[in-house]
């Protein structure tokens, strides 16, 4: 974990969720930005600890592998009904558990279980959920500049130092590491779905099967990376025109798919393209 | 230049203004061919830079028809295939130099490992990184670029008396590059035709487009002039000697847009990543040159040698010498062989450095007026060495090959040698005439 400051701006760097998680503020004293580290990689820790289904001690671990009910606490709670929203609004297009899929998973106050065979991954939204717990963090401390990046789904708020905005690059599906453009954007997230980097990992919960709809990427503007990391996915499987008509029905989302042949948008993505 | 450039004025580029520069020669030849003909051709060509870098698959489609007896017309089309990994301007991590804004104090950049454009604060991708990244901090930092080029040319040489004009138009086209070009030429054979003097104008209209890689934001234009003047004189039956200049201007966006510099006192994204903002170069080039050949007939082993001189100098202060040796040996009636040396040095730009002073945010006074670290600006020399065969197999056909290897070395003794591409360049073609 790194900790580097130019000024009263701060960036911090550390490995965690099988990526690099970076976190840029502005912080008025030195004590203040090393509180935010603490807390922030401390917070993270905790989360991967609790939701990487790699780690056979994590909850989701526990939930796969019994078959009785098993216990959780309010913020999984919360983070299930979440999941229960977007499945609906989706129309199933993001579902986190394998077949039979979300609709057969049992749920009562402070406890859920999976049926059997089923599969629960947060994959698709956790690391997305985490960018917007850590700058929920980041603003409860009453940091004014922030951006936090994790493995490129990123959320802002105020400007980048010098600038009147985050400047943030979209990533070019045929050269990965450069981009195609850039966006601009003061209190958004940025979230992109995408094969061309592990083809065919992007599967449609809908028939299990590896989306092959000539899409290689979906970003989605939003108000939160959640949300914008969760529509990028099901715009992805649904494709054009089905993914933007999702994007459309959420308030303040704008969305850009790029397939192999041509690239399609929202009425206002282009707002908060850098011409 | 085009793609390319996190990729160089690449080699697209490079071959297009190459070949724009022998258009000038044409007149000059086509006079001195005894017997114009009705032809076509076709060549592929194949250029591979070592270690990875740079691979051009070209093909050539050549037609000529004389039309009249007084006007002959000519064609060209070109298709390259272009890809492979280019330096991005930032040079290996350990020669890079930190200098903070405030205190002076100067730190190694040796952690580095990943490099991002300045004026991007993140990426949002589906890949891990979103940067370029190296393994080590001897690496030189460089990037995948892939494009397909296409350009063509036409022209017409129309014959009045001892004059001939030819006007020519000709066009390339590229992901990040568009260019239109129009050229008059004027050749005036006298002195019973051992005496050609030449004069010729050209233009050029450049787009140059962002693209994937680019540090540019909206379209941009450069406009190019060239002038020549020249003498060819055949001074025996067995020797003639040449004699051309050429002035030339050219405004606009002249950086290459892929190239990135990097400056001390830039603050690190990360412990392990830095910014690089594009090179800035001055928008408006003036340039001279002047060649000088000579070819000798060698009857005695039927054979033929062109020396040949040419001295380059630019508003970019870079002084270019390039001396050329062609053989032409003919064995027996139908096969000619030809090996070549080429040797080229050039000092450099004068803006020209591996890392800049100063910071464009954090110490904007100490940065220079113009700044550029692609390699191809620094002080360096070039060997060309190769051969090619031509085989007349008919009276109506015949067939080349040719091999030629580029070894392109710095000398400025900071340039990372890493920058310096090899390349091999591989031809085979066939003409027909009819």
């Amino acid at each position: 974990m790194v900790l580097t400051a130019t000024g009263d701006d701060y960036r911090l760097t550390f490995p965690a969720m099988s990526t690099t998680c970076r976190l840029n503020f502005r912080a008025a004293t030195n004590a203040l930005a090393r509180q935010v580290q603490t807390e922030a990689r401390a917070w993270v820790a905790t989360f991967e600890a609790k939701y990487s289904r790699f780690i056979p001690t994590s909850l989701v671990s526990r939930i796969n592998t019994s078959r009785d009910w098993v216990e959780v606490d309010e913020e999984t709670d919360r983070l299930f009904d979440l999941c229960n929203e977007m499945v609906f609004l989706t129309g199933g297009a993001f579902d986190p558990v394998s077949a039979p899929g979300w609709s057969a998973v049992e749920r009562r106050p402070g406890a859920v279980r999976l049926p059997a065979g089923a599969r629960l991954d947060l994959g698709g939204i956790g690391k997305e959920y985490a960018v917007d717990r850590v700058f929920n963090l980041a603003r409860q401390h009453g940091l004014l500049d922030v951006l936090v990046d994790f493995g490129q789904d990123v959320r802002v708020y105020g400007q980048s130092p010098g600038k009147d905005a985050w400047y943030i690059g979209l990533e070019d599906p045929a050269q990965p590491g450069h981009c195609w453009s850039t966006v601009a954007v003061t209190n958004h997230a940025v979230a992109t779905s995408g094969d061309y980097f592990r083809p065919g990992h992007i599967r449609d919960p809908r028939t299990g099967q590896p989306v092959h709809n000539g899409c290689r990427a979906v970003t989605v503007i939003a108000g939160n990376c959640t949300q914008a990391g969760i529509l990028s996915t099901a715009a992805f499987v649904l494709g054009p025109p089905a993914g933007l008509e999702l994007v459309q029905l959420c308030l303040g989302a704008e969305a850009c798919i790029i397939t192999e042949t041509n690239r399609y948008q929202t009425r206002n993505f282009d707002a908060y393209v850098v011409h | 230049m085009a793609k390319n450039s996190w990729c160089e004025q690449r080699v697209a580029a490079t071959l297009n203004r190459w070949r724009r520069r022998l258009r000038w020669g044409l007149p000059l030849l086509a006079l001195a061919r005894a017997h114009a003909e009705d032809q076509a051709g076709y060549r592929h060509e194949y250029y591979q830079e070592h270690d990875g870098r740079i691979r051009v698959n070209s093909d050539v489609f050549l037609v000529q028809k004389i039309a009249a007896p007084w006007l002959e017309l000519k064609a060209d089309f070109t298709c390259d295939a272009i890809a492979g990994a280019t330096p991005i301007g930032a040079p290996p991590a350990n020669t890079i130099t930190l200098r903070d804004a405030a205190t002076g104090v100067v730190t190694s950049g040796s952690t580095i490992r990943s490099y991002r454009k300045a004026g991007i604060d993140a990426m949002s991708g589906a890949s891990p990184g979103g940067t370029v990244t190296v393994r080590s901090a001897s690496e030189l930092p460089t990037a995948q670029i892939t494009d397909d080029r296409y350009a063509g040319n036409v022209s017409a040489a129309i014959s009045v008396g001892a004059h001939q004009f030819t006007p020519q138009v000709s066009y390339s086209d590229e992901t990040d590059y568009k260019s239109i070009g129009l050229a008059l030429n004027y050749a005036w054979a006298l002195n019973q035709k051992n005496t050609t003097l030449v004069a010729g104008y050209a233009h050029a209209f450049d787009k140059i487009v962002p693209n994937s890689g680019t540090f540019l934001q909206q379209t941009r234009h450069k406009d190019s002039d060239e002038v020549l003047l020249g003498v060819s004189q055949i001074l025996t039956p067995q020797t003639v000697v040449a004699v051309n200049f050429t002035l030339g201007q050219s405004s606009g966006y002249l950086n290459d847009p892929y190239k990135g510099v990097l400056f001390e006192s830039t603050p690190l994204i990360s412990a392990t990543e830095a910014a690089l903002y594009s090179e800035k170069r001055p928008e408006h080039r003036e340039k001279v040159l002047a060649l000088l050949s000579l070819t000798q007939a060698v009857s005695p082993v039927h054979a033929s040698v062109e020396g040949s001189y040419r001295l380059y100098y630019d508003s970019f202060d870079i002084l270019a010498h390039t001396l050329g040796l062609t053989w032409r040996q003919k064995i027996g009636d139908r096969l000619v062989v030809a090996p070549l040396f080429r040797y080229y040095r050039q000092t450099a730009a004068s803006f020209y450095d591996t890392q800049f002073t100063g910071d464009p945010v954090v110490a904007a006074a100490l940065v220079p007026t113009y700044y550029s670290s692609d390699y191809r600006l620094s002080e360096s020399h070039t060997f060309t060495y190769g051969v090619q065969v031509t085989v007349k197999a008919l009276d109506w056909l015949s067939f080349d090959a040719a091999y030629y290897r580029y070894e392109m070395h710095g000398l400025d003794g900071k340039t990372a040698d890493a920058n310096y591409p090899t390349a091999d360049v591989v031809s085979l073609g066939g003409r027909v005439w009819f």
